[in-house]
């Protein structure tokens, strides 16, 4: 087991007087070498506490928990993690070389092996071109893939993301994307939090949904292949209103604007309108996937999991579906 | 605001506060001059200089010396200069300009030479290493005081600091022949000659000795 | 674990020095230059002393304005920048992270002091005042000094806001320069045990004071030095485990 964390309390006091707030009520996690865990949550749910009790950045009140075979906050556990904080501005006055060159300096890597690493970690970042500027210049997108690359210096073990989506722009997004699944196959652990359902589907082996300070529940595979869209939106122009009717028949529902029109149409069914749409002359201006929100989710897999729903479920669904 | 804006209201506004800077100073100088108000009191003074003593004497050294140059051009009467020189050296006690310039102006604007030599004794007991106290209480003295003698016992006390030694030497010299004691005053000459590194100082002792040589033939006497 | 530590230094170094604390050498330049025209010519038979006593006091104090305008918020930065987190997250305590950012202030500071000593011996030695070796022993001592106000503003950064640190930081250097006069004003009263347990917590800054005998000339005696020396060696040594102790009891949110 990479990492533990078993029935952590965890609250903060603030204000002037010092007011108690309890964050996290009785946490349990673990997580298995080799797996991508996503911590999901709303804002002010306890994924960035939960990260940080872990990385021994905060103390948990009580609960206990390890990191790598070591106690939680134990020093040469870290050598064998990297880290991305959430939102990070860094040192603004050094470069994004020298920034790199301080992280290997903590975790003690030198020698001419070190200017290659460092090299091969911007190039894989595409930061190769701003390798020279400082960070303040750099956008904040810039900075976070800045990070990513800081995390892997020392091709850790157990990567800890939190919200590494944030801020990036949708080719940033891939490619933090890719970096995940990459250090899969290379077997190694990474945990990262989030709030885009998005990010889960594609990299994830097993999700938790923190919700009220705790591990609500938690998303196998199986799970996660339900978090593919409720339905489409397709946007498509250069139709007559003849052809909408027709199309109409199809979709959940449509919307005109103009001489644009909006289709929402059942997953299953988007391949076929698309098709007509354009047999008649229509032409394709967008198409996205709509996701049931964060809240949803939860609620589904509750009622899909609670004995009740399971009962009713055998008695109405035939053989093989799961809807 | 747009750049055209700014740029027609700026130069007004440098302007009208350019007037009102005129008018604030012409105020502050038709204020009744209080020249004291300008340090704190003499307890407090070592408080409000935190630790940068020196730098604070230095600035009441300065008051001081303008204070002094005011009262040259009939601007006060002094009644406030004893203010001036207790802070500079309640700041830095081993400031010595302060006890020289106190003892001349005592001596002199105020005709008493005796605080005067006392001021000099405070600040030669502040420094007890340095001729300078000795040098002013001996050349106060023979000035002020016609009292040759006295003069040349502080003399002598400051030759002992290497850096008033050449001046109070030659001093002495001086005194010496004036008091009669021609021998002593050639001998000192002879000595300053010799261990002297100025070029004119060398031909003044020359000239001083020939002219005691002079003196010494007339009365029969010998040439030490 | 010196490796760690400088690293820490190194960087926290070039950091500070990049980010216009270098102003302050231009601005000891400018206060030597400007001070010593306009003082000197109102100082008759003391300009000498003037320029350096200028110079001496102005190399002090710009020191310890950069400990309040950027040692207080030396950890608070890292804090908000989450470069912190970053750090407290690779093989490195949390007592080698402030010694190396205690450590990269002193350096800076060195760098300074430095720089302005060798613009005070060019003006002494343009202006034909010459430099003299006894000066030497006064910016050393204004050195320990910054040593030991340097460790207070890493103190006070490791918990409070960089307004409240260097308000902290300048009340102490406040309450240290007076201490001396203060105790003998309080002695004189008959003593004051509070006030005397009190100057014994703030850092006794009349002891690196070593301007007036430099200045002066009656020279620094060796003792003299070597208690300052250990005075300040132990007190950094108390502030830093104390920030350490604060620090390592701290979550970061």
């Amino acid at each position: 087991m990479v990492l533990r964390l078993q029935n952590i309390q965890k609250s903060f006091t603030s204000g002037f007087l010092m007011r108690r707030r309890q964050v996290l009520h009785g946490l349990d996690l673990s997580i298995e070498a080799g797996e991508a865990y996503a911590l999901l949550g709303a804002n002010g749910a306890g994924k960035s506490t939960t990260l940080r009790i872990l990385l021994g950045l905060a103390r948990p009140d009580s609960g206990s928990g390890s990191l790598l075979g070591k106690p939680l906050g134990d020093c040469a556990a870290r050598r064998r993690l990297g880290y991305l904080p959430e939102n990070p501005t860094f040192h603004e006055q050094l470069t994004a070389r020298e920034f790199l060159r301080y992280g290997a300096g903590l975790l003690g890597l030198g020698g001419p092996e070190l200017a290659a690493r460092i090299d091969e970690l911007l190039e894989r970042v595409e930061l190769a071109s701003a390798s020279q500027t400082r960070l303040r210049k750099l956008s904040k997108g810039m900075v976070q893939r800045l990070g990513l690359a800081q995390a892997l210096l020392g091709d850790p073990e157990l990567l800890v993301l939190d919200e590494p989506m944030s801020g990036l722009d949708p080719p940033g997004r891939k490619l933090v994307r890719d970096l995940i699944l990459e250090q899969r196959q290379q077997g190694k652990t990474v945990l990262f939090s989030t709030h885009i359902l998005s990010d889960v589907e594609v990299v994830c082996t097993r999700a938790g949904i923190l919700r009220d300070g705790c591990v609500a529940t938690e998303l196998c595979l199986d799970d996660l292949t339900r978090l593919r869209a409720e339905s489409v939106e397709l946007t498509v122009s250069a139709l007559d209103e003849r052809d909408e009717r027709r199309l109409a028949l199809l979709a959940q529902s449509t919307l005109r604007a103009g001489r644009i029109v909006h289709f929402t149409v059942a997953p299953s069914e988007a391949q076929e309108l698309l098709q007509a749409a354009l047999d008649a002359g229509g032409r394709l201006e967008s198409m996205q996937p709509r996701r049931a929100s964060l809240e949803d989710i939860y609620l589904e897999v509750a009622r899909l999991r609670s004995p009740a729903a399971a009962a009713k479920r055998r008695d109405s669904v035939p053989a093989g579906g799961d809807r | 605001m747009t750049r055209h804006v700014s740029l027609f209201v700026l130069p007004i506004l440098l302007v009208a506060t350019a007037v009102a800077g005129r008018a604030g100073q012409a105020q502050v100088r038709a204020r009744p001059k209080r020249a004291v108000a300008a340090l704190p009191g003499i307890p407090f003074l070592e408080f409000t200089a935190l630790g940068y003593r020196e730098a604070a004497a230095d600035l009441a050294w300065m008051q001081a010396v303008q204070y002094y140059g005011q009262h040259r051009q009939g601007g006060n009467d002094l009644s406030e200069f004893g203010h001036f020189l207790e802070a500079v050296n309640t700041l830095d006690p081993r400031y010595e300009h302060a006890y020289v310039l106190g003892a001349v102006v005592l001596a002199t604007d105020g005709g008493d030479l005796d605080a005067a030599l006392e001021v000099l004794r405070r600040g030669a007991r502040a420094n007890p290493e340095s001729g300078t106290c000795a040098f002013e209480m001996g050349f106060l003295s023979y000035v002020i005081g016609n009292d040759a003698d006295k003069a040349m016992r502080y003399f002598a006390l400051a030759e002992q600091d290497a850096e008033q030694q050449e001046r109070a030497h030659r001093f002495r010299a001086f005194l010496s022949r004036r008091l009669g004691r021609l021998e002593t005053a050639y001998l000192l000459w002879q000595d300053l000659y010799k261990s002297t590194e100025s070029p004119s100082l060398r031909i003044v002792a020359q000239e001083s000795m020939r002219r005691i040589e002079d003196e010494l033939r007339q009365r029969g006497q010998v040439v030490p | 674990m010196l490796q760690r530590v400088w690293t820490i230094a190194r960087w926290t170094m070039v950091e500070l020095l990049r980010e216009r604390v270098l102003y302050v050498v231009l601005l000891f330049a400018a206060v030597l230059v400007g001070g010593s025209t306009v003082l000197t010519p109102l100082t008759p038979g003391a300009q000498k002393k003037v320029v350096v006593d200028l110079g001496l006091a102005a190399i002090d104090a710009l020191g310890i304005l950069v400990i309040l305008l950027s040692g207080t918020s030396i950890v608070r930065r890292d804090m908000d920048r989450r470069s912190l987190d970053v750090l407290l997250t690779k093989p490195l305590t949390r007592l080698e992270y402030l010694g190396g950012k205690w450590l990269g202030l002193v350096a800076t500071l060195l760098v300074l002091t430095v720089a302005m000593s060798v613009i005070l011996i060019t003006s002494l030695e343009a202006c034909g005042f010459g430099w003299q070796a006894r000066y030497l022993p006064a910016i050393l001592g204004s050195g320990l000094g910054m040593l030991v106000m340097a460790s207070i503003a890493v103190l006070f950064s490791t918990f409070t806001s960089p307004m409240l640190g260097a308000l902290f930081t300048l009340a102490l250097f406040v309450g240290g320069s007076l201490s001396e006069g203060m105790l003998r004003t309080v002695g004189a009263a008959g003593g004051n045990p509070l006030l005397e347990s009190l100057s014994l917590a703030i850092p006794n800054m009349g002891l690196f004071n070593l301007r007036g005998d430099a200045v002066h000339g009656t020279g620094v005696v060796p003792g003299q030095f070597l208690v300052a020396s250990c005075y300040a060696v132990l007190y950094v040594a108390t502030a830093l485990t104390l920030a350490a102790t604060v620090f390592r009891r701290r979550d970061f949110r």
